[in-house]
């Protein structure tokens, strides 16, 4: 029983106990993965099928979920809550965790946020852990990660905005909506940004929910903003801000846009700030719209409503009242930003009329070859995001901008998943990111099942932490985390908001001790 | 099928002791009890002795079902049909099932079609603890806690309608008795996948006395990812 014993009694010993075959586990130069797991080695199949029989159940399968927003911890919290021995490290880049549940969702919708807690209790199980700091691609390898693991799940999401691609893009004035984003919600990177809002309109390219939360926030009185997690330095550029107009301009037409209708109805219903309408542009709609599914259905009734009906008494006060407006400009596309005369900034776009040709879902613009220029000082561009690849090993679509996928599966390379925007592009909302990342956990599960992945125990965090700690890397916990979360919310205190972000990573490690 | 199981929950029910049943408050509180169907019922004694009885049936999780459910042998998806408790169940004769079906405990199959039925019996109305209880949370504490546990999928914004996870269908009969769904709560519907007519967010659904006999399902797009292959642990 005890190993030692075994080279005494080699044909009593039980299988359990002898040592595994002596293949190492780092080999670089990997068979094909063979139908029940192994290496694909003939001489050493018999063995370890039999040690594999023997031995399967008490294995711990070791898994690595890269990236830590809505996609990996749902993807982690599957895997945990179907296995009931499966262990499940996270990687983040970022030292702290949540992806864009923190650094996307805007400030003054901090019910989304609530998920936080769900991801929290997954962190603290014990089959869980969270490594903040490491930077998969450059700090380790996914190749790395593979070796360490019997499975790596890929949900880093899309961090790249798709680019306009036209002139005058790189004039100070222009800038992509993520980035605003990032800026208010206080991702390290877009800390420096300091927008100029000393324009009096702004235009934002494209009609998605996030073309929507940069208008809202760019127009929310001030007043409103201060008991939310805004951080303090966007406060105070927004309170100084000039903007008073800004248009929401998208290439087809009121049955295209993105946006959807909880969003729409806040924007409506914006303190201090009025709707601009062209009824023109929903002409014909309303008989249009009554075979769409109901979605879409409601989505443009109150657009209509919006645009062609009479306020209230009440409501036509208040608008006529409001110092602010925003306003929705259809079949218009980006062909220019135009300069000040000094060439300096940015001081108007050049719009191109479109047209639509096709149906349903496949309807395009086109050009008509009529112009129009619309002349503002900020441009946010929030046509759409893009992920990047993360290592020259992983396969990489750069035309969709995600990892060629079958329901989660990577193809070619075994044991590889994905999971999230960066395997369905990048769209959808937190349930929609949900439902997709317990699909991949599901089909991970399968593949454990059916003998799919490599068999035999693997060393997991162990061997990446001796490597980073090599490199000089050091990983950021979740109880490290805690002790952050709990100086934001006691800096927040103050101020009676739920948090004051800390946005200097050197700060934040300063306060870890290192 | 509903109303098959519906029928035999009653007949069972009617021969339940006066007084006796409450439900769902702290799991830890719950006294589970064979009946003769093979069916299990959560129930917690109050002060008072009255209460409701909250019994979660059939296959979803196969913590209760027993007896008529435990055949979990149907295979239609609710997909787009308007019929309550997503249609599809097994209609076998109760005969036809094994006798082995019946007062053991089995381990639990998934099944497409699975249901999450609350059938309320309220003996004092007044007095119910249930009354005013939300949905989400009653589904929640029904259930023991590892099969429910707070990572459960619905409920991601902990009932601020803000999400869509909480998506249930809601009985015909019964669909009417709702208070209509705030504004806010149809538009967190609009962007639930296999929306139905009978489609309503748990978390806004409160459970009242007029609710006696109420089914809830899930859709199928939640349950596959939760509770496929699944097997709870006896109650």
């Amino acid at each position: 029983m005890a190993p030692r014993c075994w080279r005494w009694w080699p044909w009593t010993a039980w299988p359990r106990t002898r040592p595994p075959p002596s293949e190492s586990t780092q080999s670089r130069s990997r068979a094909p993965v063979g139908l029940n797991g192994s290496a694909g080695r003939p001489a050493s199949a018999k063995y370890r099928s039999f040690h594999q029989q023997f031995s399967t159940q008490e294995q711990t399968p070791q898994i690595c979920v890269v990236g830590s927003g809505p996609a990996g911890f749902y993807t982690a919290q599957h895997l945990l809550k179907h296995h009931s021995r499966a262990h499940v490290d996270i990687y983040e880049k970022q030292l702290v965790p949540f992806g864009l549940v923190r650094f996307g969702v805007a400030p003054d919708h901090p019910e989304v946020k609530n998920v936080i807690n769900t991801f929290t209790r997954t962190a603290h199980s014990d089959r869980c852990a969270f490594h903040g700091n490491v930077v998969v691609g450059r700090d380790v390898t996914v190749q790395e990660l593979r070796d360490a693991y019997h499975a790596v799940v890929l949900s880093y999401g899309a961090e790249d905005h798709r680019g306009l691609e036209i002139p005058g893009e790189e004039l100070p004035g222009v800038l992509s909506a993520r980035a605003f984003v990032g800026w208010y919600n206080g991702l390290p990177e877009n800390r420096k940004l300091a927008p100029d809002l000393s324009c009096d309109t702004a235009v934002v390219l494209g009609q998605g929910n996030v073309a929507l939360d940069v208008a809202r926030i760019l127009l929310t009185p001030p007043e409103y903003l201060e008991k939310t997690d805004i951080t303090e330095a966007a406060l105070g550029a927004l309170r100084q801000s000039q903007v008073k107009t800004v248009w929401i301009v998208g290439r087809r037409g009121p049955l295209q846009v993105a946006f959807t209708i909880k969003e729409l109805r806040e924007m409506i219903q914006l303190p201090g700030t009025r709707p601009i309408l062209d009824p023109a542009d929903f002409l014909g709609l309303q008989d249009r719209i009554k075979e769409v599914p109901r979605p879409r259905k409601r989505l443009t009734e109150l657009l209509l409503q919006a645009a062609t009906e009479k306020p209230g008494v009440a409501e036509a006060a208040r608008r006529a009242s409001a110092s602010r407006a925003w306003g929705l400009r259809f079949f218009r596309s980006p062909q220019q930003v135009l300069p000040s005369p000094d060439g300096r900034r940015a001081a108007g776009i050049r719009l191109a009329v479109t047209r639509l040709e096709g149906v349903g879902e496949a309807t395009r613009a086109v050009p008509t070859g009529a112009v129009e220029d619309l002349p503002c000082g900020l441009v946010l561009s929030s046509i759409g995001y893009k992920s990047r690849p993360i290592d020259p090993s992983v396969p990489f679509d750069p035309k969709l901008g995600v990892i060629p996928n079958m329901e989660g599966r990577v193809v070619d390379v075994p044991g590889l998943y994905c999971s999230g925007w960066v395997k369905r592009g990048p769209t959808g909302v937190i349930t929609t990111t949900m439902t997709d990342s317990f699909v991949t956990g599901q089909i991970l599960l399968q593949d454990l099942k059916a003998g799919l992945l490599p068999s035999g125990p693997r060393p997991g965090y162990a061997a990446i932490k001796a490597l980073l700690g090599c490199r000089g890397v050091w990983p950021v916990s979740f109880s490290d985390w805690e002790k952050l979360d709990a100086e934001e919310v006691s800096r927040g205190q103050g101020a009676g908001k739920p948090r004051e972000k800390l946005l200097d990573p050197q700060e934040m490690l300063r306060l870890l001790g290192r | 099928m509903s109303a098959l199981m519906f029928g035999q929950l009653r007949a069972h029910l009617s021969r339940v002791r006066h007084g006796a049943y409450l439900v769902s408050g702290s799991h830890d509180a719950c006294h589970g009890r064979l009946r003769g169907l093979g069916r299990r019922e959560c129930w917690v004694p109050t002060a008072s002795g009255q209460g409701c009885l909250v019994v979660p049936t059939r296959g979803l999780l196969g913590v209760r079902g027993g007896g008529g459910g435990g055949a979990c042998d149907s295979q239609e998806v609710p997909g787009d049909r308007l019929a309550p408790g997503g249609g599809g169940r097994s209609r076998r004769p109760r005969a036809a099932r094994g006798r082995g079906e019946r007062g053991v405990r089995r381990p639990v199959r998934p099944t497409d079609s699975a249901t999450l039925a609350f059938l309320l019996f309220f003996k004092q109305p007044s007095s119910c603890l249930l009354q005013g209880l939300r949905i989400c949370r009653s589904i929640r504490s029904a259930f023991p806690p590892d099969l429910l546990a707070p990572s459960h999928p619905s409920g991601a914004c902990e009932a601020s309608l803000a999400c869509s996870t909480c998506h249930v269908y809601v009985s015909e009969d019964h669909l009417d008795l709702l208070p209509p769904p705030d504004e806010r709560e149809d538009d967190m519907l609009d962007m639930a996948p296999l929306l139905q007519e009978n489609s309503r967010l748990g978390c806004q659904i409160v459970l009242t006395p007029e609710l006696e006999g109420a089914e809830f399902t899930l859709p199928k797009i939640t349950r596959n990812f939760y509770v496929d292959g699944h097997v709870p642990k006896p109650h």
